[in-house]
This record gives structure tokens, sequence and C-alpha cells, in this order.
């Protein structure tokens, strides 16, 4: 059964005729990591926009775990039930990874007792070291913000991880790293990891790819 | 109507009626006062009366009446009083050219003295030689809060409106607080300036504190907290912040209230002199007052000094206004959040 599905979906911006995104239908499953490709303007952070319930369709429904999104509460929805990583990673820049990561996990209303220890945890399975989780996030390379980001959206096990070009601005090592990161969520932690990227390099690891 | 004596005798009911030396007008240098409720014919007079006819505690001396010269009464001096020379030449003042009314001619008795010399009078001389008395009631109170309700008591007993109840405590104390009122009627109208300026300044900072901090509310939103979460924690920050300056004005407020308001309250004081000054030399005189208000003003002391603390009171008035300041400035900041969208923040950022 799928975690998550579009029926029908169309975007446009207010006053704006031209439509971003054109009855768009997918499906996406647990267990499998999904990229999203398309060329630039086609639509694809729009559409982790709308899934991520940031955004609001102006046609069609998308389904969550089998509930209309616009049903849900958005908030209580972005904190529990998917994690975002943004292109541009939006982490907040005076609290340090350790404590990005932990804010999320408040947020969610995670009630572990040893909160600390799990947000390091997850940290450590970005590769992250002790001494880097100690550090600002102006004080890391983008490599490691992205780790951050990552760790962010996992800290509170949500089914559903889209990611806005996670690769974007990295080396092709750390690009790997990323993507493997990535890949052992989907399939040995049994989630939905939808990627969205413009590389065909990136996209080709994924177990399903949908063009725009 | 009769010869004018140049004596006035005085009779007492009671310890409380002789207000002079209760407030410490008056008081004796020698002997002691007469014993209230007796009619044993003592007296109590004045030291330059006994300095300039060489009297003393124990000697008698003769009055008689004016319109019956034959009327003759004798009295023992028990004490002799002494008065302050500022209210001795305002009573100087006002008395004239009479010279039973000079503070120096008062001769002081208890009441049953005075009405056993009246009663023979009476015996010995017909109506219009007898000796005159004129009874003057003195009402003492504990508080001004007890002369408002003796003067409520006394309009529902049948005192018409055209009297009017006025006591000279009451009238001379409220003339002390006037430069105390005219700082406080100041500092009240201050108060509200700085308050409103305040609030303004307060509101403009928020609104820039919430537009530098957009971004991180965007993120916020973006991660899933409530935007009702997010206004709680600005509004926290900000009470904190509103805590810390309570702290720090109180602390301050504490120290510097007392010597700045002294300060200003000499200038009021000065302020109120120079305008009586000034006002004596447009006139070429002092300034004729009706009879009740120049002997109940005349020569007041103004309250020039102040002693402050922070009470319990003051303590919560201040946090009052502090939360209320707070609360309304920080009413713009959940405006502002409300109105805020974490997708258009992210897309937009600096």
């Amino acid at each position: 059964m799928s975690v998550l599905q579009l029926q029908d979906v169309s975007y446009s911006y207010k006053g704006n005729k031209k439509q971003i995104l054109s009855s768009l239908n997918l499906e996406f499953q647990t267990g499998k990591l999904y990229a999203i490709t398309g060329k630039s303007g086609a639509g694809k952070t729009t559409l982790l926009s709308l899934i991520s319930g940031l955004a609001v369709p102006t046609q069609g429904k998308i389904y969550v775990e089998g509930k209309e999104i616009s049903t849900l509460d958005r908030y209580h929805y972005r904190s529990h039930q998917i994690g975002v990583i943004f292109q541009s990673f939006n982490l907040l820049p005076k609290l340090t990874a350790l404590e990005n990561v932990l804010l999320s996990m408040e947020i969610a209303g995670v009630k572990d007792r040893d909160k600390i220890s799990k947000a390091k945890e997850v940290l450590k399975k970005v590769s992250l070291t002790e001494e880097e989780m100690s550090r600002r996030i102006l004080k890391l390379s983008g490599g490691q913000q992205q780790r951050v980001a990552i760790a962010r959206a996992l800290s509170y096990n949500p089914q559903i991880i889209i990611a806005d070009e996670p690769t974007g601005n990295l080396d092709p090592d750390t690009q790997n790293d990323i993507m493997k990161i990535f890949l052992d969520i989907a399939r040995k932690e049994d989630r939905c990891v939808i990627v969205v990227t413009h590389a065909p390099a990136v996209a080709n690891m994924a177990d399903e790819i949908y063009r725009l | 109507m009769g010869v004018q004596g140049e004596f006035t005798v005085i009779g007492y009911s009671s310890d409380a009626a002789m207000t002079d030396f209760i407030n410490g007008t008056s008081s004796i240098v020698d002997g002691q006062m007469f014993t209230q409720a007796t009619a044993d014919m003592t007296v109590v007079i004045n030291s330059e009366l006994a300095s300039y006819n060489d009297l003393s505690v124990g000697d008698t001396i003769q009055l008689s009446n004016p319109n019956a010269e034959d009327e003759v009464y004798e009295l023992t001096i028990c004490g002799i009083y002494e008065k302050e020379a500022a209210a001795d030449s305002m009573m100087n003042m006002m008395s004239g050219f009479s010279t039973g009314a000079d503070s120096a001619n008062q001769i002081y008795v208890s009441n049953q003295t005075l009405q056993e010399i009246l009663a023979q009078s009476e015996e010995a001389s017909d109506s219009t030689t007898a000796i005159r008395s004129m009874i003057q009631g003195t009402y003492s109170f504990d508080s001004v809060a007890m002369f408002e309700t003796f003067e409520d008591e006394a309009r529902e007993l049948g005192l018409a409106d055209t009297y009017t109840i006025s006591s000279g405590d009451v009238t001379t104390y409220e003339a002390s607080l006037r430069p105390l009122e005219n700082l406080s009627q100041y500092a009240g109208y201050f108060l509200i300036v700085i308050l409103s300026i305040g609030a303004a300044i307060l509101i403009v900072l928020h609104i820039f504190s919430i537009r530098e901090r957009k971004y991180e509310i965007g993120v916020l939103a973006a991660i899933g907290m409530k935007k009702w979460k997010i206004v709680i924690q600005f509004l926290t920050e900000v009470l904190c912040v509103t805590f810390c300056a309570l702290f720090i004005g109180m602390g301050v407020g504490t120290v510097s209230s007392v010597p700045i308001t002294n300060q200003l309250l000499e200038q009021q004081i000065e302020s109120m002199n120079s305008e009586t000054l000034g006002q004596e030399e447009r006139f070429g005189r002092s300034m004729e007052m009706p009879p009740q208000e120049r002997n109940e003003t005349r020569g007041v002391e103004y309250v020039s000094t102040i002693s402050s603390g922070v009470n319990l009171v003051v303590m919560l008035e201040m946090i009052g206004i502090g939360l209320l300041l707070t609360i309304l400035s920080g009413c713009t900041a959940l405006i502002f959040i409300l109105r805020y969208d974490p997708l258009w923040i992210l897309s937009n950022r600096d």
C-alpha cells in the first residue's frame, strides 16, 4: 500500500494562470528511494512543498497513509510524519548541530528521557563526530550542514523523508556518502525517501525515478 | 456696649483643648498648668506679663471688671508660660490695637474658674456691666478621616450650608503638602508621557526584532512548530527581559528617587516662595487674604523632604505596568508571526 499518493495534483502561483504542475499522479511506498528529476522550473521543489504541506495544491488531492493531507494539522504532520531536508538546509545558525536536532525532537514531542544521547546517535549515523556536533552551524562545512539537516529530519523517525537537492553543492565523494545514507534509511529502516535532484548520477542510485 | 478690658481671660474645659501647648507653640517655663475641672482661682500668665510686672509663681493678681471697677477677683499664679516668637508675632499682628487681644495679656484659667467669675459678675453687676463671655468649642481629632466624619455628622444634625467647618491644623497640613501635590501632579503627567513614548518605542523595537528573526520563525514553522508556540516563545523571551529590566529599574529607582524628589521639591518650594514674593512686590505690601485663610496658612512649613521605599504595593504596580507594556508590544509580534507564511519566508530569504 502506498504511503503517499498524489491524485491529479495541479499547482499554480497566486495571480499566475500558468500551471507549475499539472494533473500529477504519483505513488510512493515505504522501503524505496525515489528520485524526482526534471529541468529547472519543472516544479520539483514545488512538488516537495506540496508533499510537505508547506503549499496547498490548487487542484487535486494528496493522501498520506490513506488520509487526505488537507484534513491533517499541517504543523503536526511536518513535525511527526514527514522529515524535510531543504535545499538550503534551513538550520538555525546560532544553535549547534546537536541543538538543531534536539529542537526538532522537542517540537515532535519525543518523550525519550535521554534525548541528548538519541540526538547524538542520529548525528553519528550521518557520520558527524562529537566535536562537530558541538559546533555552531556557521562553523560547519556545506557537507556537514547537509548531514545535520538529514539528522534533524530523521530525529523523530518519520515514515516519509523528502530531500531537495541534497547533493547539490557537494563533492562526488560526499554525494555518494549522502546517497548511501538515504538508501540505508529507505531499505534498512523501511521508510519512503524522496530525493529531488537534477544530477543523473544521483537519480540513477534511486529505486524509482519520476521525471517532471 | 461697655469698656474693653486690657486682659483676656480664657477658660479651658480640658487639657486637650489647649492646642498651643499640645503642638509646642506654648510651654510652661515656671510652675505648672492649673488643674482642670476645679474652680481653684489659679491662673497661668504669659512670661512677658510676669517679667514687666515682676510677677512669679505663687503671687496673687487682681482682675477687675472694666465696667465696674469695684468688682475685683483675686487669682493666684500657678504657672508662667512662654509662647514661640513666630506664633506670638502672628497673634500680635492680628490683634491690631486691642491690648486685650495681645497674647502677652492673655490669662489662662480652667473653665470652672471662669464660670465662677462670670457667675459672680452676673450677681454683682447688671446685664449691661457684667463681664461678657464668648464660647469657642475646640474639637480634637486623631486623624483627618475623623475630622471629615465630624463634618458629615454636623451636617446631618442640621448645620446649614451657609456655615463652613474648617480646621486650622488640616488646612495648614494641606497647605504644607502643596509643593508635594504639585510635584505629584507633574510626576503623573510625566509618567503618562514616558509610558506612552516607552510603549511606542517598545512596539517599534519589537517590530524590528521580529523582522530580524523572520528566518528563524520560518524555519520553526517549516519543521512543524505551531505558530502559537512560536508566539509564546517570543513573548517568554520578552518577559524575561522585562523582569530583568524591572529588577534593574527598581534598584536604580530606589536609590535615586529620594534625592531627585527632594531636589525637585526644593525647586517647587522656591518657586512658590518666589511667586509669593513677586506678588508682594507687585502689591508693594503683603497680600491681604480672608481672615480665616490668613490665620491658617501664614507661617506654613512646606514638606521639603520625603522618605521613600519600595514596598510590595509599589513593586506590584511596577510589575503590572511592565507586564502591560510587554503584552501591548508583544501583540505586535503576535500579529506579524501569525501573518508569516513559512514557505514565503524561506523562499525569500535575504
